[in-house]
């Protein structure tokens, strides 16, 4: 494959990714749609790994999550998940299941929301709107649900 | 491409197959069609063909061309076997997103390739949204009816 051609391959995945530029010559209606469907596909990848929060937003887990992911690269389907709960958290929507999920991974792993998350060796407790779960051993229990 | 398909088969002990993309954009200075391109890579490498259908028709109804026009210019004894999909309209394109039903032009294309020639098997994939049990045999059973093929339910 010739240099050209990775750099303008390399341009076109910054398209549809990463929030670059449409590189010329491409038609931008299909790409765009290409594009908003592979943040469906993020959407769908992430729900996988963050079960509840999906589940806790229902029909509006699509649009929130590609709103939110829409121009924001991914750093995978964990972190993306655990940036996005935190946010919903902060904003003050995080749906009572997302905030008893959140509150389980806090309480099992360290996130510093630059870096991968690393699992916590000594026992933590966790508190996440209104939703506190605690970690001993690796075992995470919740030991009061969010109030509904 | 050639090269790294080369390089896959030194190392598998069974034959590959390459199965062509559902694609929503065309690239703009593209020297090939996807016939031309498929044939031109199977007979570089001697892979076998993975079709799918449901690409096919995706492809097809994108780029507003003729599914069955296609058809009639790839190997179709190079198939190893073929995939069949659902998918939904979305936006004013076909999205492939095995997800949804199959749609009626699917199986009338399964028709076409299988009046053609019927490849050895055919594979249903859904990934997700999957329906109730009496569903999804309902899809099988109009896959083997549209191929010819026994029923597998």
């Amino acid at each position: 494959m010739s240099g050209d051609l990775a750099a303008r391959q390399a341009e076109l995945v910054a398209a549809l990714v990463a929030g670059g530029p449409l590189p010329p010559g491409f038609a931008p209606a299909p790409v765009e749609a290409a594009r908003r469907a592979l943040l469906r596909k993020r959407a769908g990848d992430v729900a996988r790994h963050w079960p509840l929060l999906a589940a806790g937003l229902g029909a509006a887990w699509p649009t929130v999550f590609t709103d939110w992911a829409d121009r924001r690269p991914t750093n995978g389907s964990l972190r993306d998940g655990w940036d996005l709960a935190r946010e919903l958290r902060d904003r003050g929507t995080l749906p009572p299941l997302g905030a008893e999920e959140l509150a389980g991974r806090e309480a099992a792993g360290r996130y510093d929301g630059r870096t991968a998350p690393r699992p916590r060796r000594l026992p933590a407790l966790a508190r996440t709107g209104g939703a506190v779960a605690v970690q001993l051993a690796g075992r995470v229990r919740l030991l009061r649900p969010a109030p509904r | 491409m050639v090269a790294n398909v080369r390089l896959a088969q030194a190392e598998l002990p069974v034959p590959l197959a390459l199965e062509p993309i559902a694609a929503l954009f065309d690239w703009p200075d593209d020297e090939l069609d996807e016939a031309d391109f498929l044939t031109e890579i199977l007979d570089a490498t001697g892979a076998l063909l993975l079709l799918d259908v449901a690409n096919v028709h995706a492809n097809a109804r994108n780029r507003g061309d003729d599914p069955t026009a296609l058809l009639d210019r790839l190997p179709l004894e190079r198939i190893a076997y073929v995939h069949v999909a659902g998918g939904a309209e979305a936006g004013g394109f076909y999205h492939d997103t095995h997800t949804d039903p199959v749609p009626a032009e699917v199986l009338d294309l399964v028709r076409e390739l299988c009046g053609r020639r019927r490849p050895p098997a055919l594979l249903l994939e859904r990934d997700g949204h999957y329906p109730p049990a009496a569903e999804l045999r309902g899809e099988l059973d109009a896959l083997s009816t549209a191929s010819g093929h026994p029923a597998v339910t």
